[in-house]
């Protein structure tokens, strides 16, 4: 190493403490005593006491030398032993200065005030947290515990953890400053014409503003105009090393704590003044003069990758302000001259700017899907998402969907109104009632977020209807969501081809579980085939047997088995929407089709089942009927029929008829009551139980299965083709269901494929 | 595990632990002062070493005595086994397997308690051939073996000279860490032709590696500032300048401005011989540490500053050299409680703290039990 010189005094002398040493014992705050015995007692000598200070008015400072146990590589300059003052301000945190001035300014510190105690500038951020919520953990050994921390954690370069976040550029001003995604845009393009914003108080008392366009501020009281502020805002990159700013408090500070020698913030300042000056002409000119100067300092936060920024609010003319930066000459009474625009500029009055005094302000951009995003740490679910029903449910998710961030925009399809015992679970209030819930949610959602795209339809979606902007919606949106709670809704919009992947979610009649059907990515499994395939599990599982059970509650008649006006408490609704949403954010992530049930306890715990189901059908139609069923059923069928070889076997078919659609869902098989005889080329149902067994599952499911005929297998080697014995009975089979309207089913598995026979 | 190196408060009087990093533990000097009646030392050399050893029977890999000044092997007779006679052997005794010593310990005359003790050890080491290492031979060493019926050729296994390591430590090793011998200089004895215990001391660099880096540790004893100056010459001589780089400095000699300069203590601040301001200036790097085992800098007009060291025109000679390469300069007495801990990472030196506990960490860390 190079050593040119070395005399004593080469290291900058450290800073000082004006201000009389003071006995140890003569301290007066609980917390610097306690600081003081750990030091004298339980810090095996490492850490040396220097000195103790009455530093002003409540603030008493201990001086100490702190060692680091730096090694010799240091991630920032930390030496072996630094000097160090810890001053104890009563109701707040203690501030931990370092006494080196050439102290870095690493992540994790910040400027002391410029009239602090101490001729310090940089003090150790030993905690993020408010002092009301930290000051109960502290006592002297947690000062010293966490001073070590930082120091360890500076040296390794770590300087975040879990004690300590990121930091911000700044550190926080008590007030806020809130504008729109509007004005926002305005202040950073940095248009050349001036921005002159109303600053609105919100709640009488809060340190909480609003900052309007001029011209589109709210009336002020009667009698009185808003204070025109001219916007100028001052913008540079912080190689930021992570040390926190402190927001000047004058305007003769702006250099000192903010600017960089080659990012003179008052030189901005000094030519975004002067070019409003001389641009302006007339009634703009006038506001210009009179307005008051609100900054809003932009600053890069390298080390986050993203923008910081924060106010400072001036209460003198900008004029004025013009005239201490040496752009305007003052107006003269002896000649009756008005303020003149120097033709070259003067020297910066240093008196003068340390008059105009800021207010300092945090800067609060609009609550939009970027910030939505970021606080609730999820991802866009789709760019354009329309929802179907915007009810109990479809209220809740939905809402709840916008908060996270889940979309750029949406279009909200309803054409129920509000009632009152909607309000038992709505996220709507009584002031909505008799409106359009679709409506009323899309004003809902702007009052969340101003700029959110939302658009309202007090539609219905309807086969038999076509609303073209209805049909634009499903058609423009990657994904639908049908939250009508209504079967026929459900199938409509399965029936619907030109749209994006629909997601159902409903709550059971009971109302102690959700169901999320989730279509495949690649549209293979509609909702229609997810519903057949959620009864069979409904049919199937133990756990589900009570899960379609009629409560027999009904408050308000409608009906249908996923009617929304069964009794349901709020907290139970809340609770199944917000697992329901998590659940949606899941299978919005996954490829497949899927079906989820989530169930709450006795206790108020949730129980998932989350169910695959395979994509793809076999499908024939006849007589204007469509018969499909799922790969799910076939492949239920091919086991059952491994089992049953060499012998054929067979049973009943149960699935969804639907009448309006002329559509017969095959969903379930039953197996072969015990009367059934089995051969090599023959199978012969049996009655015995049959028709309870039936019944069984039918009730199971909110009759929502229902006999539509029979299977059985053909042997090894065979194929899926009628046999003579088979149109027979398919013919029976249309006979006995030509009462029900509707044609019969066999299905016939064979070696190879399945085949599908029907008949009316 | 993490080799360190500890240096204990006992005032002026050297005792340096190294742990290594295959967890054996080397000894330079051992001067249990506290057990002096006349001492103000209170720190428990002899509990401090046997702890860190264990239980009885207590083994210990080496033990370097640099010189048989009393402030260096105080206690040597009442704390280690002793093969040369049967009155030193007891179960509570520290085994040595290897003990150091300079070859002028072997040959002064007129010792008297630990220090004859060392020497009456290494002569039987010596002579049986095993146990013990000493540095240098110079000629009159030759010399005592052949009045024994040696030769130094027999015992060759038994002696290290400066130029050398000592065998058995390598860098490459699980013990991370080979010693080179700058003295005691065998031809510097020779032509000394008298025994001058100081500086025919031993003085090694140690060298750690962890990870990818090295990190030298000069272990001084307490030569004068003519032998630092025969020592840089001899390792510029040989192109080994590295071999005096230096990451920790056990300061020479307590601190004495003796070891700056032996003629010019100086009125302030000691001004050195240029070859000891190489070794310092030069061959210490970007935040290194110096320790110096001694008491408190006295400061100036104290009774305390007279004619032994510490020397306060020393201390500031060093402090603003290591304040300005960011190190420490650390005196053992400033801390009398407890060793000062070097721990050698893989980014260097480093001090070692010992960190706040957690709360309750001490109740919870043994059985409580109540009646």
């Amino acid at each position: 190493m190079e050593l040119e010189s070395l005399n004593e005094g080469e290291e900058p002398s450290a800073h000082s403490i004006n201000k009389e040493a003071k006995a140890a014992k003569a301290i007066t705050s609980d917390l610097a005593r306690s600081f003081l015995e750990f030091i004298e007692h339980h810090a095996n000598d490492e850490i040396g006491l220097v000195g103790c200070y009455d530093l002003s008015e409540g603030v008493e400072g201990v001086q100490i030398e702190f060692p680091t146990g730096t090694h010799q590589e240091p991630a920032y300059d930390v030496r072996p032993v630094e000097s160090l003052l810890v001053m104890f301000l009563k109701g707040s945190a203690p501030a931990v200065a370092s006494l080196r001035p050439s102290f870095p300014m690493t992540k994790h510190t910040f400027g002391l005030e410029i009239d602090a105690p101490t001729d310090a500038q940089v003090a150790l951020c030993i905690d993020d947290r408010a002092w009301e919520d930290a000051s109960s953990d502290y006592n002297g050994a947690e000062i010293v515990r966490r001073i070590a921390s930082w120091f360890r954690r500076a040296i390794t370069g770590n300087m975040d953890d879990e004690l300590q976040f990121q930091d911000p550029v700044f550190l926080p001003s008590p007030a806020s400053i809130v504008v729109g995604t509007t004005i926002e845009k305005q202040i950073l393009e940095q248009e050349s014409h001036p921005l002159f914003l109303a600053i609105v108080q919100g709640d009488e008392g809060s340190n909480t503003y609003f900052g309007h366009a001029y011209d589109d501020a709210p009336p002020p009281d009667e009698g009185k105009i808003w204070t025109p502020f001219l916007v100028v805002s001052l913008a540079r990159v912080a190689n930021n090393t992570g040390a926190m700013w402190r927001p000047p408090s004058n305007l003769g500070q702006l250099s000192q704590s903010v600017s960089s020698t080659d990012n003179e913030l008052l030189t901005q300042l000094r030519d975004t003044l002067s070019s409003f000056w001389a641009s302006l002409e007339g009634a703009e000119h006038d506001k210009l003069k009179t307005a008051n100067l609100l900054i809003h300092i932009a600053i890069r936060n390298a080390e986050l990758d993203r923008y910081e920024s924060y106010w400072l609010m001036a209460r003198e003319s900008v004029a004025d302000i013009a005239v201490g930066l040496g752009i305007l000459l003052p107006p003269d009474p002896d000649v009756g001259s008005d303020y003149v625009l120097r033709l070259t500029r003067g020297e910066l009055d240093a008196d003068a700017l340390a008059k105009v005094g800021f207010m300092s302000a945090n800067s609060f951009g609009s609550f939009e899907n970027h910030l939505a995003r970021a606080m609730s740490g999820l991802e866009l679910i789709a760019e354009h998402a329309t929802i179907l029903g915007v009810g109990s449910i479809g209220s809740q998710i939905t809402i709840n969907l916008v908060r996270e961030g889940a979309f750029e925009r949406i279009t909200l399809i309803d054409n129920d109104r509000l009632l009152p015992h909607n309000l038992a679970r709505h996220t709507l209030t009584s002031s909505s009632i008799s409106h359009l819930k679709s409506s009323e949610i899309a004003k809902h959602i702007k009052d969340i977020s101003a700029d959110f795209v939302v658009k309202a339809l007090g539609s219905k979606l309807d086969s038999s209807e076509s609303d073209k902007e209805v049909q634009q919606a499903l058609s423009s949106s990657s994904i639908v969501f049908d939250f009508t709670a209504s079967v026929g809704a459900s199938r409509d919009l399965s029936d619907c081809l030109s749209r994006g992947r629909a997601v159902s979610a409903f709550f059971n009649p009971l109302g102690n579980a959700y169901v999320v059907l989730a279509e495949d990515e690649a549209g293979h499994c509609d909702l229609a085939c997810l519903e057949a395939e959620y009864y069979a599990q409904v049919a199937q599982i133990d756990d589900f047997a009570d899960h379609l059970s009629d409560p027999n509650r009904v408050v308000v008649s409608s009906g249908q088995c996923r009617s929304v006006s069964n009794r349901l408490c709020a907290s139970d609704a809340a609770l199944l929407s917000a697992a329901a949403t998590k659940s949606i954010r899941k299978v919005v992530s996954e490829p497949s089709a899927s079906i989820t049930v989530g169930t709450i306890g006795y206790d108020g715990s949730l129980q998932n089942r989350h169910i695959k189901v395979s994509a793809g059908s076999i499908m024939v139609e006849i007589d204007g009927w469509t018969i499909r069923m799922s790969a799910a059923v076939e492949a239920r069928l091919r086991s059952a029929r491994d089992q049953g070889l060499p012998c054929e076997t067979g049973g009943v078919l149960l699935g969804i008829v639907d009448h309006r659609r002329k559509r017969v869902e095959i969903a379930h098989m039953l197996p072969p009551p015990a009367d059934s005889s089995f051969a090599a080329t023959e199978f012969v149902r049996g009655v015995s139980g049959l028709r309870d067994a039936i019944d069984q599952v039918s009730a199971r499911v909110m009759h929502q299965l229902t006999y539509v005929g029979e299977w059985h297998s053909h042997p090894k080697g065979a194929s899926a083709t009628p046999s003579l014995v088979d149109h027979v009975q398919i013919n029976e089979l249309a006979l006995d269901l030509a009462s029900e309207s509707r044609p019969a089913v066999m299905v016939i598995v064979g070696e190879k494929e399945t085949c599908i026979a029907a008949m009316e | 595990m993490t080799a360190t190196i500890e240096v204990f408060p006992l005032g002026n009087a050297d005792t340096t632990r190294l742990t290594l990093a295959d967890g054996r533990r080397v000894l330079f000097d051992f001067a249990d002062m506290g057990r002096s009646d006349s001492s103000d030392i209170d720190f428990d050399l002899e509990s401090a070493i046997k702890n860190d050893l264990g239980s009885a029977p207590y083994r210990l890999p080496a033990l370097c005595i640099t010189h048989v000044d009393d402030d260096h092997c105080h206690g040597f007779g009442e704390v280690f086994w002793l093969e040369h006679a049967k009155k030193y052997q007891d179960d509570d005794r520290i085994k040595v397997d290897e003990l150091w010593v300079p070859a002028a310990a072997i040959l002064e005359e007129g010792l008297t308690r630990d220090s004859r003790l060392v020497r009456e050890e290494a002569k039987h080491r010596l002579l049986e051939g095993k146990g013990v290492r000493v540095f240098s031979s110079p000629k009159i060493l030759e010399d005592w073996l052949v009045g024994k019926g040696l030769t130094l050729a027999s015992r060759k296994d038994c002696i290290v000279n400066a130029g050398q390591t000592i065998p058995g430590y390598s860098v490459e090793g699980e013990e991370k860490v080979e010693f080179f011998v700058h003295c005691p200089l065998s031809w510097v004895q020779d032509d000394d032709d008298e025994i001058i215990r100081n500086e025919h001391s031993i003085v090694v660099q140690a060298t750690f590696i962890e990870g990818t880096r090295k990190t030298r540790a000069l272990l001084g004893s307490d030569v004068n500032s003519d032998t630092l100056a025969q020592i840089v010459k001899s390792t510029i001589r040989h192109g080994n300048e590295d071999r005096l780089e230096w990451d920790l400095l056990k300061l020479f000699h307590h601190c004495s401005y003796k070891a700056l300069n032996v003629n010019d203590r100086g009125v302030d601040k000691t001004t050195p011989v240029s070859e000891v301001a190489w070794l310092i200036e030069e061959q210490g790097q970007d935040r290194s540490i110096i320790v110096s085992s001694s008491k408190q800098i006295p400061t100036r007009g104290s009774k305390e500053d007279d004619k032994q060291p510490p020397h306060r025109q020393a201390a500031a000679y060093y402090r603003p050299i290591q304040a300005k390469r960011k190190g420490d300069f650390v005196v053992t007495m400033d801390k009398p409680k407890k060793p000062a801990k070097i721990s050698i990472t893989a980014f260097g030196v480093s001090l070692a703290l010992s960190s706040p506990a957690v709360a309750g960490s001490g109740s919870t860390s043994k059985p409580v039990r109540s009646g």
